[in-house]
């Protein structure tokens, strides 16, 4: 099975995107594995409204196992399973936490086995602080190691925020020569083309 | 290969984005990826972050001044013109959170992208990494740490208490383990030795032996009182917290303030890492009991948040 791995800084929305881009493939219940360093690998199926509850959070890294799900997408007549991975957010400075460092490791590791990378970041951030805060080492580095993968997508999100159109466009010029499309994990704007891609990328 | 970069990020040897580069690297040879940046603009965003530290003026000119006289050695060579010997080991001195670490970690990236070290990586040990309690085991012990920085940097903190115990100290055998190895292995391996002022002036100097083999001192300023403001906005905008009129006025009070009772031991981030942080929990138990805070006010900081906080 294919894989997609969503990733990105602490706090761009990954896990909002994962669990409404499940949604928006007509997923009621995502079955989730649970992979952690500490506890081993175990599962669970939840409605997705339960994994929003549960999973999303405004605090920083609230994502510490590794979640994955698979999804169904329509396929011509038929349809087409793929894995859909969201991660630890992964951040510049090297963490105090083992476990935040232990965390960060195993999305390196799954982001090796990928597929697809979704690098998620966020317009609101960059609108505000610029791309030089805004947009970390982290991310370029990201983005660097995506042209070794099959796809390679930058999913610029919360474009439902004002101001973050002024960040979609710096994002556009930072990252030149790469898919770049605006999107809202919250409102689901956005994710037809996001289909569209994973469709031809997969 | 792999695995042990991914272990490294679990030891905290690299950052993230330094494993994902020499992930890259061992992926593939270099300059074959669809928009590889070139070497040039590598070191121009490297020299970028570097610039976007705040203050550090001096130390800036410095990093540009070493930058630029070893890549003229490099050309040299290439013209088979007669060049210096270039050594990059290092002595760092400053107090405690003046931008030590930061801007080590920023020349290994620097000199990774120049050629002149394999990994670029940083090993920050401190006395009780080195030293072991037996005679023999300390020189084991100081290799181990060698070898893990080999490719990139050994940072030393307080390295002056490498000298503490005399002659009869273990302190010395570490030296002169790391001496040795640095004549050994000349350019694999940049070891940078860092303190604060007074101590690592006397070391040096009773050391008089490690002054052509640490030929590079920089020396870190305290940051002033409106560098600090400037810090403590960063890292309040980082974590999107915004301070109120008041508060602002507050936080470079009491800057002042902390700067003009203790100048000696206050030049530093962590301080204001500390009220910061401790002014992010007062604002949380001041807005707990609200029933719907707003967006505004979850991301302000008031002037009541703010206290001075003791650092013991
Ligand atoms: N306004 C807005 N908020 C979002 C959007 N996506 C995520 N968020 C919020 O950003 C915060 C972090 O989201 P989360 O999915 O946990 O981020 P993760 O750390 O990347 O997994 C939560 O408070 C979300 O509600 C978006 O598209 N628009
Ligand atoms: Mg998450």
């Amino acid at each position: 099975m294919r894989r997609i791995i969503v990733v990105g800084q602490p706090n761009v929305g990954k896990t909002l995107f994962s669990l409404n881009f499940a949604e928006f493939l007509g997923m009621h219940t995502v079955t989730i594995n649970f992979e952690s360093y500490e506890r081993g690998c175990s599962s669970k199926v939840i409605t997705i409204a339960e994994a929003k509850s549960l999973l999303v959070s405004a605090a920083e890294h609230q994502t510490l196992d590794i979640q994955s799900m698979v999804l169904t997408m329509p396929w011509g007549k038929s349809a087409k399973q793929f894995e859909l991975i969201d991660t630890t957010g992964l951040a510049d400075r090297i963490d105090f936490e083992p476990q935040i460092r232990r965390a960060m490791a195993q999305t390196l590791h799954f982001m090796r086995q990928a597929d697809v990378v979704f690098h998620l970041l966020d317009c609101f951030k960059v609108a505000q602080l610029g791309f030089l805060k805004g947009i970390g080492e982290i991310d370029y580095q990201i983005a660097q190691y995506g042209q070794l993968k099959k796809g390679y997508v930058i999913l610029a999100n919360k474009i439902d925020l004002t101001q973050a159109k002024d960040g979609l466009a710096k994002i556009h010029m930072e990252f030149p020569g790469n898919k770049v499309i605006g999107i809202s994990a919250l409102e689901k704007k956005g994710f037809k083309e996001v289909k569209e891609i994973a469709k031809q990328l997969l | 290969m792999g695995r042990e970069i991914i272990t490294m990020v679990e030891n905290g040897e690299v950052t993230v984005s330094e494993a994902l580069s020499l992930l890259k690297r061992a992926h593939a040879g270099p300059g074959q990826y669809k928009h590889e940046l070139t070497k040039n603009e590598k070191l121009a965003a490297i020299k970028q972050q570097l610039d976007s530290l705040i203050g550090l003026h001096t130390v800036k000119k410095l990093v540009n001044e070493i930058q630029a006289y070893v890549e003229i050695q490099q050309r040299r060579t290439a013209f088979n013109l007669v060049s210096e010997p270039v050594v990059l080991h290092s002595v760092f001195i400053g107090n405690p959170g003046t931008g030590k670490t930061t801007v080590a970690r920023i020349i290994g990236q620097m000199f990774l992208e120049m050629g002149v070290l394999q990994k670029g990586h940083l090993v920050e040990v401190e006395r009780a990494d080195l030293v072991a309690e037996y005679i023999g085991q300390t020189a084991q012990r100081t290799r181990e740490q060698l070898r893990k920085a080999s490719g990139g940097i050994l940072f030393i903190d307080e390295a002056y208490s490498l000298a503490r115990g005399g002659e009869n100290d273990f302190g010395k055998e570490v030296i002169d383990t790391i001496v040795k190895t640095m004549e050994d292995q000349r350019s694999n391996l940049i070891v940078i030795l860092a303190g604060y002022c007074a101590p690592m002036e006397v070391f040096l100097e009773t050391n008089p032996g490690l002054r052509s083999r640490f030929p590079i001192i920089v020396r870190f300023p305290d940051y002033t009182t409106f560098e600090l403001f400037r810090i403590a906005e960063q890292m309040l905008q980082q974590r999107e917290y915004q301070l109120s009129k008041a508060a602002r006025r507050r936080l470079l009070s009491i800057i002042e303030n902390l700067k003009r009772e203790e100048p000696r031991n206050f030049g530093n981030a962590r301080t204001i890492r500390n009220i910061i942080e401790k002014a992010v929990r007062k604002q949380a138990v001041r807005l707990v009991h609200l029933k719907s805070p707003t967006r505004a006010q979850l991301m302000e900081i008031a002037a009541e948040d703010l206290q001075e906080v003791d650092d013991d």
